[in-house]
């Protein structure tokens, strides 16, 4: 009977998640700053499957703009939301905190740094950008877990999370001298910081693609651990469970898909906060849900903020990471107020 | 059977026991006592395996450290003296951890692991709070769940840190009432921690006080408990009188007669 | 670092075959072969020398755009931390009474750059240890205008003109300032005479052109009411960005969208970042869904000096020219 209950539940809210992740998708495609009507999107879509008719009477512009501009950019929204999400499950569960999001192990402060020099060597537009932005995020990510680790205690969550700090304080300190020294780049810098989804198109997808399915794989084949980790290091020990191991791997699942998507997107707050503490006060705190369902609320969540990025002040966009902030802000601070043993 | 030779464990660079060997055959119960900070929670600890101490711990023969960590954790169910008790958690969420020995680390649980579960559920007769959260029990019902816990590993061996010290005095019965029927039903080890040298006397088949580093006293609890051996080592005053039941009491007394009790309080 | 490839990039841009002194954009189209123009600026005219004691220009009052301001003597010693004002002190001639420029005062090269001195975070004592006797700015921060004056320092403020005629305003003020009314007068007709010839010698149309003008990667444009788009109104060309700023609220610097551009299909596309952000004509064809678009089909993207674009002074005839060039590639063609 508790089999029968237990799959019900689950079903129930696979199928919610997932007409939520559909829905925001489809918002995002039909609606822009150049109005197009679902006749025409469906056509355009349609046509790229292969040895289906083409979408005859759609402007070229339209179907650029429709496959070209905004399918990517939801996909792309899909892709960083979700993720973001689940890291932010994932830490906030490895780490017993709920304060705990996707960039706390010094990672937004190593792609931060990374992003200012490619900024300052190359200009905003370089193709050295991302790539950057990445090998920043998960080269402050491993000084983080080796200084942590280093102490006589060994890698326990304390250390970790001080290490983070204090790795994070100083690549955030290197960062604003290069940006003081270069004076020209601070627009750019903070434009990107914001985070955006404007420059997505299919290539930045593609890029960001596998890192995504590896990380979320490891992270949903992983999430009963972070079940039993909740217990408390020394019983999960006792349980049968190599700590420190399972924790490096999901540590290091999380921070690199985190990386590769604040290379294509910038440093989106919040989704990786306020998305898992939502879902768990909508359905309990076991990470056998939370981490799926993560991946779907997060990709809804960013696919809408970026919707309504694109909608306020047409043409003109507001940057995303001002949206997830103003939305997600508040939210955490009901947390904060209603909640005061906030899951772990 | 577990047997335990010649350990030691510091604390922070000071030494807390020295040298210290026990046997516990199978079956038995086995209660250690003694004052604050003897050290009996890392000594259990350590025969559970989760302090990394000089010496050799044993299970029928094998080294705990020749074990993988499954291996150990299907053998041995360890409860410490303050479960985590994740909020937001469900009770059958929180029992079914105790089959994680039993899955790979990529798997999921069972019909047999849900089975399992249910059965001891009925086992400890909480069934009624299945659905509620773990962080909103009462005392006595988070005691009997975190016992499920550990029910549900299918262990040989139970190591129960304190596992009466936050409940009411009828609670305190019904546990240990509990953990007697299960060791006899399943033909279980049990070595306990304990306080209450009352309910220690009432329930173990061999105490060991431990104490000053060592083990200083081990034996039925008649043998143990003697007014004398508590004045030594709690510096408490106490009457120990014949449960016609069988079995030792140990009454605190505030005889008046007895002075200068402080003087041999120095442990 | 990029401070120091900044200038050099600059000038490699602006070398032209006609020997020091004309510096043209670049344009780059893609059926039509490279053009390159020449300007002609002024040389230095030699002003009037005078003993500073008995100069009959000074002491002079000028209504800058913080107010009054009074200038006792021709000063010898400028310090300017606007570029646009240093490229104007240069043309009107009072190039050898400059003491110091700012960090991205890059043009001319002759002049005496400070890599040390910030136009955005000045250090007035920095400055005050010079010992300057006239300071040029395009904006005040950190009450730099208070302290300057606070030691007898005056301080000449040039804000951003709204209109090409508030640019010949600004270069004759600075000649009144600094003692070289003539060469201001002389720069000021060249640049009206110039226009006059470019506008003369452009195509005309039936149907006025579009373009968009790209400040930044992140798609900022301005609209026809700014000084830039009065430049290209001239010409009688009309930005995409205007309905995008129809109330004004961007202050003529919308930010526009991929969606947008690719709709509205603008005929010409003038990149002005390609400095900042190293955006070339490539980089903008390869942004996705902008193929569709015809300027890019057709190669009608200009690539011009962020510098040339944006200030505002003897240079904006270049930016005329390179758009005017621009132009006759779209209206030939139709």
């Amino acid at each position: 009977m508790i089999n029968v209950e237990r799959s019900r539940v689950l079903l129930r809210w696979w199928i919610i998640a997932a007409v939520a992740l559909v829905g925001t998708v489809l918002g995002g495609l039909s609606i822009g700053p150049v109005s197009i009507g679902v006749g025409d999107i469906w056509a355009t879509v349609t046509s790229h499957i292969p040895g289906a008719a083409d979408a005859g009477t759609v402007t070229q512009a339209h179907q650029a703009i429709i496959w070209d501009i905004r399918l990517p950019r939801v996909l792309l929204g899909v892709l960083v939301g979700g993720m973001l999400a689940m890291a932010g499950a994932a830490y906030q569960g490895v780490f017993r905190n709920p304060l705990a999001d996707p960039y706390l192990l010094g990672v937004a402060a190593g792609a931060g740094l990374g992003a200012t020099l490619a900024i300052a060597i190359g200009g905003g537009g370089s193709a050295l950008l991302p790539v950057a932005a990445f090998l920043g995020a998960v080269v402050a990510a491993t000084i983080t877990y080796a200084v942590g680790a280093a102490g006589s205690r060994g890698s326990t969550v304390t250390s970790l999370i001080l290490s983070g700090v204090a790795v994070a304080a100083f690549l955030t300190a290197a960062q604003t001298y290069v940006q003081q020294r270069n004076s020209e780049t601070l627009r750019e810098v903070y434009s990107w910081i914001l985070g955006r989804l404007s420059t997505a198109g299919w290539s930045e997808v593609r890029s960001v693609l596998p890192y995504v399915f590896v990380a979320s794989a490891v992270l949903f084949a992983l999430r009963r651990m972070l079940d039993v980790l909740a217990l408390g290091d020394e019983e999960a020990t006792a349980l049968g469970v190599p700590v420190t191991r399972i924790r490096l791997i999901i540590v290091a699942a999380a921070t690199l898909g985190t990386a590769a998507v604040v290379a294509v997107s910038g440093l989106i707050g919040f989704v990786g906060i306020v998305i898992p503490h939502l879902l768990r006060l909508l359905f309990g705190a076991s990470y056998r849900l939370l981490i799926p369902l993560s991946f779907f609320g997060g990709g809804a969540f960013l696919v809408a903020a970026d919707l309504f990025a694109r909608i306020a002040i047409p043409p003109a966009e507001l940057p995303i990471g001002v949206i997830t902030a103003f939305l997600g802000a508040p939210f955490f601070a009901l947390i904060l107020r209603t909640r005061p043993g906030v899951a772990r | 059977m577990i047997r335990v030779q010649d350990l030691s464990a510091r604390y922070d660079g000071l030494a807390v026991f020295e040298g210290i060997s026990l046997t516990v055959m199978a079956g038995e119960w086995v209660v250690i006592i003694g004052p604050n900070g003897a050290g009996k929670s890392t000594l259990l600890r350590s025969v559970a395996g989760l302090a990394d101490m000089p010496g050799l711990v044993t299970i029928d023969g094998r080294s705990i450290k020749d074990l993988s960590a499954r291996n150990r954790a299907q053998q041995i169910a360890y409860v410490p003296q303050s479960p985590a008790l994740p909020a937001g958690m469900t009770v059958i969420d929180y029992v079914l951890l105790g089959r994680t020995p039993y899955l790979t680390i990529l798997g999921s649980e069972s019909k047999h692991d849900l089975a399992t579960v249910r059965n001891t559920l009925d086992l400890l007769a909480v069934n009624h709070l299945a659905k509620r959260g773990v962080a909103t029990l009462s005392g006595g019902e988070a005691q009997r769940v975190v016992l499920a816990r550990a029910i549900a590993q299918e262990p040989q061996i139970l190591l129960l840190d304190e596992p009466t010290s936050a409940l009411d005095l009828g609670k305190q019965q019904e546990t240990m009432q509990i953990i007697d029927d299960l060791r006899s039903e399943r033909n279980l080890t049990v070595v306990s921690t304990m306080h209450d040298l009352t309910l220690a006397g009432q329930f173990a088949d061999r105490l060991l006080l431990l104490n000053g580093g060592a083990i200083l006293a081990e034996g039925t609890p008649g043998e143990v408990l003697t007014s004398e051996t508590i004045a030594r080592h709690y510096g408490a005053n106490v009457r120990v009188i014949q449960d016609p039941d069988g079995g030792v009491i140990v009454v605190p007394s505030r005889s008046t007669a007895r002075q200068v009790r402080s003087d041999q309080a120095i442990p | 670092m990029k401070r120091i490839f900044a200038p050099t990039i600059a000038m490699l841009l602006l070398v032209s075959a006609c020997g020091a002194g004309d510096q043209p954009a670049s344009v780059t189209t893609g059926p039509v072969e490279a053009v390159t123009t020449t300007s002609a600026l002024p040389d230095e005219t030699t002003t009037t020398t005078s003993a500073p004691v008995e100069d009959p220009d000074f002491p002079v009052t000028i209504m800058d755009g913080m107010g009054e301001v009074t200038i006792e003597s021709r000063p010898v010693a400028i310090v300017s931390l606007s570029p646009s004002s240093t490229e104007i002190l240069f043309a009107v001639g009072a190039g050898d009474q400059v003491l110091a420029v700012d960090s991205l005062s890059n043009y001319p090269d002759t002049a005496p750059l400070d890599p040390d001195l910030s136009a955005w975070t000045p250090n007035i004592e920095a400055i005050i240890g010079m010992n300057p006797d006239l300071v040029v700015i395009s904006g005040d921060t950190g009450d730099l205008i208070a302290g300057l004056n606070a030691a007898g320092i005056p301080v000449v403020t040039h804000f951003a003109p709204a209109t090409i005629d508030d640019v010949y305003a600004q270069i004759e003020q600075v000649g009144v300032a600094t003692g070289n009314i003539a060469g201001a007068a002389a720069v000021v007709a060249q640049m009206q005479a110039d226009i006059a010839g470019i506008i003369a010698g452009a195509p005309t149309f039936d149907v006025a052109p579009t373009y968009y003008h790209e400040l930044d990667d992140t798609l900022y444009s301005v609209t026809t009411q700014t000084f830039i788009g009065q430049v290209y109104g001239l010409l009688g060309m009309v930005s995409v960005a205007d309905p995008a700023d129809a109330d004004g609220s961007a202050y003529g610097y919308p930010q526009l969208s991929a969606e947008y551009l690719v709709d509205a299909d603008p005929d010409l596309i003038f990149l002005a970042d390609t400095i900042c952000c190293g955006v070339t004509a490539e980089s903008v064809a390869g942004r996705a869904g902008w193929e569709t678009m015809a300027a890019v089909q057709n190669g009608w993207i200009v690539q011009l000096n962020d510098d040339v674009a944006s200030r505002w002074g003897p240079r904006i005839v270049e930016l005329m020219r390179a758009a005017a060039d621009a132009l006759s590639l779209v209206v030939s063609s139709d």
